[in-house]
């Protein structure tokens, strides 16, 4: 019999004692399902009038920009520097007619992307593309005597050549990337960081010790430890440029690709499949998720749908 | 020290925010001031680590921590307290004094469950909730949703079938 059967006729209180004892030994299984079976049997009137689902991934953007911004905040502001800002609001507010500037302190500027990429250029004339989805730029320094920002989420940087002021990203901790003029993608995201390098050098200095990158180079900090290889990746901008390039790879390395620029999940049978030669040979220029699969359906000859935000590839296989 | 490393405060932030911020609505009836509200005993719980000591239970540690942010508040809004004209504020509290843990013990259970749901198809999470949560019969949710008793007892199945793979995995 099946175990959801039989659960559901115990949950419904219609079980027979001789199905009654296969639970036990369902039981007697694993921890877990003696756990799952607590969960289940337990009413949560609670979750239908009321329970609601917040979003904890925007919530945690905010606390930790809030928290990069605490730690980049001057620790002793001298009090009358604290006075003049406020005397310099007060007076514009009222007048808006003074100019202030030389004795306002910098005021740290904040960029974050909302569902577009969003595009700007800073007061060096370094272009910047933020990635969709709240990816945040912040300015912490006045650009005087270098150009210092913090960078939560992803973007693309094409830094101005300025080689008295050094441009430097903050990442995480004492982590940072130090470049002169140079063009390269950045995501730093949880306490990990993805950089690749299209243009001149940077230099990535984490935990103390200084590594040099060049063109072409792609650098990953993950759980704790970096690795420095030559990129092969054509798609790492794809958010930027809208364009995905499928230089005969593999259907399921096409697939990840998508996964990561549409931001969805999709689902095929990889195992049962054999995806071997499954090659792919393509390219989409401003192609949305729909056009993307319904051409990939016609060349390998899949069904797909989606459902509930996941994409569900049925009868794929390779001839 | 409360929390070992950022990573480990993300791991606390995203098992807590949802169930907490539930709680937190449960007394301010606000959802951005509850969600604002619980942002901020993070981020000062974060700010203070250093000085903080480990605690045995960090769950109801939290949801204390939220239950005091959000009476403080409470507190604090004259505007509350004028409605209340005359009324003290003091029994509050004691009202919501019936055991933290197994306060905390229900909001994580019914996280737990609803995160687990969120793994079922739509119509299939409808089945469910009607015949588990709102304890409507077979019969009476193939009435209501204009189907067969045989597809109700369907989704049930495939209901389970993949909350056990969910609950396995997590």
């Amino acid at each position: 019999m099946d175990i959801e059967k039989l659960l559901l006729k115990v949950l419904n209180d219609e079980a027979s004692s001789k199905e009654y004892a296969a639970l036990e030994s369902w039981k007697k299984e694993s921890e877990e399902n003696i756990k799952l079976l607590q969960e289940l049997q337990t009413k949560h009137t609670d979750i239908q009038d009321g329970y609601k689902d917040y979003d904890k991934n925007a919530a945690w953007h905010k606390v930790e920009s809030r928290i990069l911004q605490s730690e980049q905040a001057p620790q002793h502001k001298p009090a009358y520097l604290k006075w003049a800002s406020l005397a310099a609001i007060l007076l514009v507010g009222l007048y808006g007619l003074f100019h202030f500037s030389n004795q306002e302190p910098a005021v740290p500027k904040e960029y974050k992307s909302a569902e577009q990429t969003m595009q700007f250029a800073l007061e060096d004339k370094t272009d910047i593309w933020l990635r969709d989805g709240g990816s945040q730029l912040n300015v912490v320094s006045d650009f005087e005597e270098e150009r210092r920002v913090a960078l939560i989420g992803e973007a693309f940087f094409d830094v101005a050549h300025d080689t008295d002021r050094p441009f430097i990203i903050e990442l995480d901790n004492q982590d940072y990337v130090r470049v002169v003029g140079t063009s390269f993608n950045l995501v730093n995201e949880g306490g990990e960081f993805d950089l690749t390098l299209y243009s001149g050098v940077v230099e990535l200095h984490m935990n103390n010790r200084t590594i040099t990158l060049h063109k072409g180079d792609r650098a990953k900090k993950i759980n704790g430890s970096l690795v420095k290889y030559r990129n092969n990746d054509s798609n790492i901008t794809s958010w930027k440029s809208n364009e995905l390039v499928f230089d005969n790879i593999n259907i399921s390395e096409a697939f990840e690709v998508m996964e990561a620029h549409f931001n969805i999940t999709i689902d095929y049978n990889s195992r049962t499949n054999n995806l071997e030669g499954c090659a792919i040979r393509s390219k989409f220029t401003n192609e949305n998720l729909e056009g993307v699969l319904s051409e990939l359906s016609d060349i390998l000859g899949f069904n797909y749908k989606t459902v509930d935000g996941k994409v569900l590839i049925k009868d794929l296989a390779c001839n | 020290m409360l929390f070992v490393d950022k990573a480990a405060f993300k791991t606390v932030f995203n098992a807590h925010y949802v169930p907490l911020c539930n709680y937190a609505n449960s007394i301010l009836r606000s959802d951005n001031l509850s969600e604002d509200l619980v942002q901020d005993v993070f981020f000062h719980l974060w700010k203070n680590n250093s000085t903080l000591e480990p605690v045995d239970n960090l769950s109801a540690f939290l949801f204390t921590a939220v239950k005091n942010k959000a009476f403080e508040h409470i507190r604090a809004d004259k505007a509350y307290k004028k409605a209340l004209s005359g009324y003290s504020t003091e029994g509050i509290e004691d009202k919501t004094e019936i055991s933290m843990s197994s306060l905390t013990h229900k909001y994580m259970s019914m996280e737990r469950l609803s995160s687990l749901m969120r793994h079922l198809p739509p119509k299939c999470k409808n089945v469910f909730a009607l015949h588990k949560l709102n304890g409507l019969t077979y019969a009476e949710i193939a009435a209501s949703e204009g189907i067969s008793i045989k597809t109700v007892e369907n989704h049930m199945i495939k209901a389970l079938k993949i909350l056990r793979t969910e609950y396995a995995k997590s």
